[in-house]
C-alpha cells in the first residue's frame, strides 16, 4: 500500500530544492515536544532536587556523559556533551513519535502525516552526515591540518584508500541503520493496523502482534537512539583523541 | 543532482534537498535553545552540587584533622598539668615534714634546754635554801642554848662548838 507525500518545490536559481512537508511538520513537532516537555521539567532546578523532572533530566545527562565517556577523557569530550543530548533525545523521540498514532489523510494519495521524522532516509542521512562533518572539523581543530591527515596514513600508508572511502560508509552504514529499523518498524505497524482495520473478524485479533510491536519499537527505538549516539562519539574520538 | 547516489537512484524518488535543510535548521535551533534554557541550568546545578559534597566533606576533614590536633593539645596539656600537680603535691610534702622536723628539734633542744636550766636553778635553790637553814638553825640552836644554859658556858665556846657539829652533821 502506497502512501503518498506532499512534497513542495522551490526553484532557487535553476535548483530544485524539494521539501517532504509531513516529514519537515515531523521533524518541527519532534523539536518542539522535546524543547517544551524538558523545559517544563526543569523550571524548578534545585541542589536537592524537589521533583522528578529535574532527577529525571540529570540521569539523561549522567547518561549521556557515560557514553562519552566509554569513547574519550572527559577533557576531550565533554565539548559534544550537548551535542550528544539533543542527538539522542531528537533520535528518540523521532523514533517514538511515530509509534502511538498513525494518521492516514482520506484523500487519493493517502497521504501520510504522521511518521517517525526518522524512518526518512534524508534525515537520517543528514543527521548522520552532520555528525561526520563534525568529526572532521573537531579532528582538524584538535590534532591540527598535519595531524588530521597523518591519520589516513596510520598505522599503514597503503591502508589511506580504504580509511578514505571509509569516511563515507560511516556516513551511509550511520544513517542507514536507524532508517531501516525505524522505516521497517514503521511499515509492519502500517501492515498491521491495515489488518486491523480490515473488517475481518480474524483481522480484529491483529491488534494483538500489533501492540506487541509497539513494545518492540519502543525498544528498538531506544537501542537505535543509543548505537547512532554511542557510534558518533566513536568517530569522533577517533579523530580527535590522539590515544589511538 | 545526478552525482549523488541517492539522486540517481530514480526520477521519482528524487532528493529532499529541503527536508534536510529544515532538519538542520530544527536541529542546531533546538541545540541551541537545549542549550541555553535546559543543559546549561542543569548542568550548572549538578556542577554547584558537585562542588558542594566536595567543600562538605573537604571541610568535615579539615574538622576532623583540627579537632585530632585539638585533642592531642589537651592531652599534651592535661597529661603536663597532671605532672605539675604532682610534684608540687611532692614539694610541698618534703616541706612540711622538714618543717615538721625542724619544729620538732627546736622544741625537743629548747625544752632540754629548758629543763636543764630548771636543774641548775633548782640546785642553786636548794643550796640555798640549805645554806638558810644551816644559818637559822645555828641562829635557833645557839639561842636555845643560851636561853637553856646561859651562865654555864661562854656564848662564844658555846657558839663554836655548835657550829663544829652542825658543820659535821651537814657535811654527813
Amino acid at each position: 500500500m502506497e502512501h503518498g507525500s506532499p512534497t513542495l518545490e522551490l526553484n532557487l536559481f535553476g535548483i530544485p530544492i524539494i521539501f517532504e512537508l509531513a516529514t519537515s511538520l515531523m521533524i518541527i513537532i519532534t523539536c518542539l515536544v522535546i524543547f517544551f516537555t524538558l523545559f517544563f521539567m526543569t523550571r524548578k532546578l534545585a541542589v536537592r532536587p524537589t521533583g522528578k523532572g529535574q532527577v529525571l533530566v540529570e540521569a539523561l545527562m549522567n547518561f549521556v556523559k557515560g557514553i562519552i565517556k566509554s569513547n574519550m577523557s572527559w577533557k576531550d569530550g565533554g565539548q559534544f556533551h550537548f551535542l550528544a543530548l539533543t542527538l539522542f533525545l531528537f533520535i528518540l523521540v523521532g523514533n517514538l513519535i511515530g509509534i502511538p498514532f498513525t494518521f492516514i489523510a482520506p484523500d487519493a494519495d493517502h497521504t501520510l502525516w504522521v511518521k517517525s521524522p526518522t524512518a526518512d532516509p534524508v534525515v537520517t542521512l543528514t543527521l548522520a552526515g552532520l555528525m561526520i562533518v563534525l568529526t572532521h572539523y573537531y579532528g582538524v581543530k584538535q590534532q591540527g591540518v598535519g595531524g588530521y591527515l597523518k591519520q589516513y596514513v596510520t598505522p599503514m600508508w597503503w591502508l589511506a584508500p580504504i580509511k578514505f572511502i571509509e569516511e563515507f560508509t560511516y556516513n551511509l552504514t550511520l544513517g542507514l541503520r536507524l532508517y531501516g529499523n525505524v522505516y521497517a518498524g514503521e511499515i509492519l505497524l502500517l501492515l498491521l493496523l491495515n489488518l486491523v482495520v480490515s473488517g475481518s473478524v480474524l483481522g480484529a485479533l491483529g491488534f494483538i502482534p500489533m501492540m506487541v510491536w509497539q513494545g518492540f519499537k519502543v525498544f528498538i527505538g531506544a537501542i537505535q537512539a543509543f548505537i547512532f549516539v554511542m557510534l558518533s562519539m566513536v568517530y569522533l574520538s577517533h579523530k580527535v583523541s590522539d590515544d589511538h | 543532482m545526478e552525482l549523488l547516489i541517492l539522486g540517481a537512484a530514480g526520477e521519482s524518488m528524487g532528493t529532499a534537498v529541503g527536508t534536510s535543510f529544515v532538519l538542520l535548521v530544527s536541529f542546531i535551533a533546538l541545540l541551541l535553545v537545549l542549550s541555553y534554557y535546559v543543559w546549561k541550568p542543569v548542568k550548572k546545578i549538578m556542577d554547584d552540587r558537585e562542588q558542594l559534597i566536595h567543600d562538605d566533606i573537604d571541610s568535615a576533614e579539615q574538622r576532623k584533622a583540627e579537632a585530632e590536633r585539638l585533642k592531642a593539645e589537651n592531652d599534651a596539656l592535661l597529661k603536663q598539668t597532671q605532672a605539675e600537680i604532682s610534684e608540687l603535691m611532692e614539694n610541698a610534702k618534703g616541706q612540711a615534714k622538714k618543717e615538721q622536723e625542724a619544729i620538732i628539734t627546736d622544741a625537743q633542744t629548747r625544752a632540754t634546754q629548758m629543763i636543764q636550766e630548771a636543774k641548775v636553778d633548782i640546785e642553786r635553790e636548794k643550796e640555798q635554801a640549805v645554806r638558810d637553814i644551816n644559818d637559822q638553825v645555828a641562829e635557833l640552836s645557839v639561842l636555845i642554848a643560851e636561853k637553856m644554859i646561859v651562865k654555864e658556858l661562854n656564848v662564844e665556846d658555846q657558839k663554836g662548838l655548835v657550829s663544829k657539829y652542825l658543820q659535821e652533821a651537814g657535811d654527813k
